[in-house]
């Protein structure tokens, strides 16, 4: 479980996290978005103890971390922004050193390195320098020094970055597989289509601020408005002879069909499709439009910058 | 929790990590193997070339002296490990896991502390025994057990010093570069320590060797409180760019020495005069041009009036912020006064069980050392041998002394000054005796006059030394190094100029004009003569 309020860091007179307040409980991924300097690091950091907070308070698993600094830092797994190998140690010495400062005992550290090696599909370099590795490998052998101590709470930054399509798919599986384990979990990205993904709660970081949080529909709906859809049709037909059920708004019509948008489409879209049926309209095709998260992205930094959220 | 297996676990990760760097390896090597070989050599030629001309005190003193170059060089060269132990971590991105990690500050600063210390050491010592080696290879005999305990011990602590410099100084840093060059901060004044060491090797003063293994143990002690009580994780990962801000340093210190942010009242005027000029001449312009200029409001501040303002707020920096800074510094001062009062004593009773007593002069001898007394404070034509302002530059130019050694030093040699002045005052005093006089009267009539001013300004630039130090150790809550150092600075400032300084221009004074007046007269009854 994470859970902070009003979290805030400044440095001197730069106001780097302003106000976060943020909530995520097992079982969950939240994904945190923004600009490089928004303070998605620093956000990161005041979670780990490492920073302390000017302002606010933050909990994760359930122990503050200003109050109980090293009992956070041992429930927690962090994947920092760079890799932060020993080029010197090998894959296996390296786990090994990371399960001895968190307290694993010789058996258990083996184990573990050994399956995380495993899984990880590192086993055959288990014992070259990790200096040798290729950018990619570095990188799921830093998640796995993440996860060596089975951390209720899961902290990434970019955690896919540098990697194939095929080790990034492993990682995304694996974070899945994370949150089904009902550990809480925060992946700092730019990889919007990873963060569609993955998370079930997303919050847009801005200067410092969260400019909005919540689910993906919610953020679909509090951005884009109700879902929107486009209608297909074969032959010449008039928009005048519709009875428009309630809550729906007619977008534009286009030589092919046209746009609408519905406030509750389970009830609308039967009304309209029965009504162009009544009419013997020739539909082809009732589609929702796409409106990914990238979208609601960059819909939320050009509202950022015009001042309106 | 007191963990010191994940201290050692971070210095051997460390030690190992050392050992597979063959940029590392490949000096200690040489150095190890060559040094040795090289001193043997410088040894056994020194040793033939002395011997003819049966110099064979200069060969006995070289041999231990060379053992200390041996021993320091392997540390020198290691010190960039030292120097590197955060901020080279920070610099490769490697430092944010351990510190995002249930270790405790202490487990990651003792553990880079003894990787640093240990290599150094290890080397060093192997680079001595292949020195004591090569000697009894040559059949050169070695020194007495005792230089080699001393030098041995004193190339610990001097590697430990080193090291613990180094790792300050990597905490601190931003950047590995930065920390390179601030190393010459450690190398040069280790050198000098070196070369102050070997001094008294040749002197052959040795026992006092194992006093400047203490002084340097007490040193390196301080310095690992410093680096522990500000090593902060949110530093380390919090500074990016080296830049020296003077501003910053100059408004930090200006508050903190005056207490307030407002310049004082006078500059506030003259700056305002001068605004007006520029406005005056703007007005000019502005009439020819038929335009309109808003009328100054900065007339307000007369010149009185600044004089005034800038009167009450001298009272008040004396109210609150000397008398806050004395409150601040009574501990320091009652320990500085106590150490002061012990060493005068210590000094008085070695002198007075050392000298021979009861040396009567003949009074020819006596008649002459009072006039040689009487020419050095009074001339000829009744002025004073030595005027007020000099022996005010003197005692200021001392205070100054003990002050900025203990600037450099946690306070260390500053009341080493300090107690050698007392102990000095100790040791004359007791000395007085040979020639008859009483200890008490020399005190009263030549010390006291204007020691009543004298002695607290001394006692109290020695306190704000001993206070430096002190809080330099002590952590201030949410201060840096940096601040720490402004802050406590400009407390002693505040002391020293507003009371040290005051007290010496007036005990200055009395030691020109009244002191030796008092004493002739004393001295002239002590001896039976006439002033």
């Amino acid at each position: 479980m994470i859970e902070c309020e009003d979290l805030t860091k400044h440095f001197d007179t730069f106001k780097a996290v302003e106000g976060v307040t943020l909530s995520v409980r097992p079982g969950q991924v939240l994904a945190l978005l923004g600009q490089n300097g928004a303070g998605k690091t620093t956000t990161v950091r005041m979670l780990t103890s490492v920073l302390t907070p000017t302002r606010g308070w933050a909990k994760v698993a359930g122990y503050d971390v200003v109050q109980q600094p090293e009992q956070v830092r041992a429930s927690v797994g962090v994947l920092t922004e760079m890799h932060g190998l020993y080029g010197r140690m090998t894959a296996h010495e390296y786990l090994d050193f990371f399960g001895q400062v968190y307290d694993l005992d010789p058996v258990r550290r083996k184990r573990r390195a050994d399956q995380l090696l495993e899984y990880f599909g590192l086993a055959y370099a288990a014992h070259r320098r990790s200096g040798e590795y290729s950018k990619g490998m570095r990188q799921k052998l830093a998640l796995a020094r993440a996860l060596i101590h089975e951390p209720p709470v899961l902290l990434l930054d970019e955690p896919t970055s540098a990697m194939d399509p095929e080790s990034a798919q492993l990682v995304r599986h694996e974070i899945a597989r994370l949150r089904s384990s009902q550990r809480s979990i925060i992946i700092c990205t730019h990889n919007l289509v990873e963060a569609e993904m993955l998370a079930d709660q997303i919050a847009i970081i801005y200067k410092g601020r969260i400019l909005i949080q919540g689910t993906l529909d919610e953020l679909r709906r509090r951005l884009l408005g109700p879902a929107e859809y486009h209608v297909k049709l074969s032959g010449h037909w008039q928009p005048q002879q519709m009875d428009w059920p309630a809550g729906v708004q007619l977008l534009r019509v286009e030589a092919d069909g046209f746009f609408y948008q519905a406030e509750n489409p389970a009830i609308a879209n039967p009304l309209i499709i029965q009504q162009l049926i009544e009419q013997h309209a020739q539909v082809i095709s009732v589609q929702e439009v796409p409106r990914t998260l990238e979208m609601l992205y960059l819909k939320a930094m050009s509202h950022a910058a015009e001042g309106v959220l | 929790m007191k963990r010191f297996d994940l201290a050692w676990l971070v210095a051997k990760r460390e030690l190992v990590d050392q050992m597979r760097d063959w940029r590392i390896l490949l000096p200690m090597i040489i150095l190890t193997l060559f040094f040795p070989y090289l001193m043997n050599v410088a040894a056994r030629y020194t040793i033939n070339y002395v011997n003819q001309y049966g110099a064979n005190l200069i060969a006995e003193r070289l041999l231990p002296f060379l053992i200390l170059v041996v021993g320091f060089f392997p540390v020198t060269v290691s010190l960039v490990v030292a120097l590197e132990a955060f901020v080279g971590e920070k610099e490769r991105g490697t430092i944010e896991p351990l510190l995002s990690s249930p270790l405790q500050d202490w487990h990651l600063y003792m553990g880079k502390l003894i990787a640093g210390t240990l290599v150094p050491l290890s080397v060093s010592y192997l680079s001595i025994g292949l020195y004591m080696l090569g000697l009894w290879w040559q059949n050169i005999p070695w020194p007495a057990w005792n230089f080699i305990a001393q030098t041995l011990a004193l190339t610990a602590v001097q590697a430990v010093l080193m090291v613990s410099a180094a790792i300050v100084i990597s905490t601190q840093s931003t950047s590995v570069r930065a920390a390179n060059l601030l190393a010459s901060f450690i190398v040069i004044p280790v050198a000098l320590l070196i070369q102050g060491e070997s001094a008294l090797m040749f002197w052959g003063t040795n026992d006092v060797l194992w006093v400047a293994v203490l002084g340097v143990s007490i040193l390196s002690a301080l310095l690992i409180r410093l680096g522990l009580v500000h090593f902060k994780r949110e530093n380390l990962l919090g500074r990016e760019i080296d830049m020296l801000n003077l501003a910053w340093v100059w408004n930090t210190f200006y508050r903190a020495f005056t207490g307030s942010d407002q310049p004082f009242a006078l500059v506030r005027y003259l700056r305002a005069i001068w605004q007006n000029k520029a406005r005056a001449v703007v007005a000019l312009q502005a009439t020819a041009e038929t335009e309109h200029v808003p009328p100054s409001n900065h007339n307000a501040l007369t010149l009185s009036s600044a004089l005034w303002l800038d009167l009450t707020g001298l009272v008040r920096w004396y109210r609150v912020e000397v008398l806050g800074a004395l409150r601040a510094m009574r501990t320091a001062f009652s320990l500085t006064l106590l150490m002061g009062i012990i060493g005068l004593v210590i000094a008085y009773v070695y002198v007075d069980m050392n000298l021979p007593h009861n040396v009567s002069l003949p009074e020819e001898t006596a008649r002459d050392a009072v006039r040689a007394i009487r020419a050095l404070l009074i001339t000829d034509n009744q002025e004073m041998g030595l005027s007020a302002s000099t022996l005010f530059w003197h005692n200021l130019r001392a205070e100054l002394l003990m002050i900025a050694l203990g600037f450099f030093s946690f306070g260390v040699l500053g009341i080493l000054a300090f107690l050698m002045n007392f102990s000095l005052v100790g040791g004359v005093l007791a000395a007085t005796q040979l020639v008859g006089l009483s200890p008490a009267m020399v005190f009263v009539a030549g010390i006291l006059p204007h020691g009543v001013f004298e002695l607290p300004s001394v006692i109290l630039a020695a306190s704000g030394v001993l206070y430096l130090g002190v809080r330099l150790v002590t952590p201030l809550e949410g201060k840096t190094i940096g601040e720490t150092l402004i802050i406590t600075l400009a407390d002693m400032l505040k002391i020293f100029i507003g009371i040290c300084v005051p007290l010496l221009l007036l005990a200055g004074l009395i030691e020109a004009h009244l002191t030796p007046r008092v004493l002739l007269a004393a001295l002239g009854r002590s001896l039976e003569l006439q002033p």
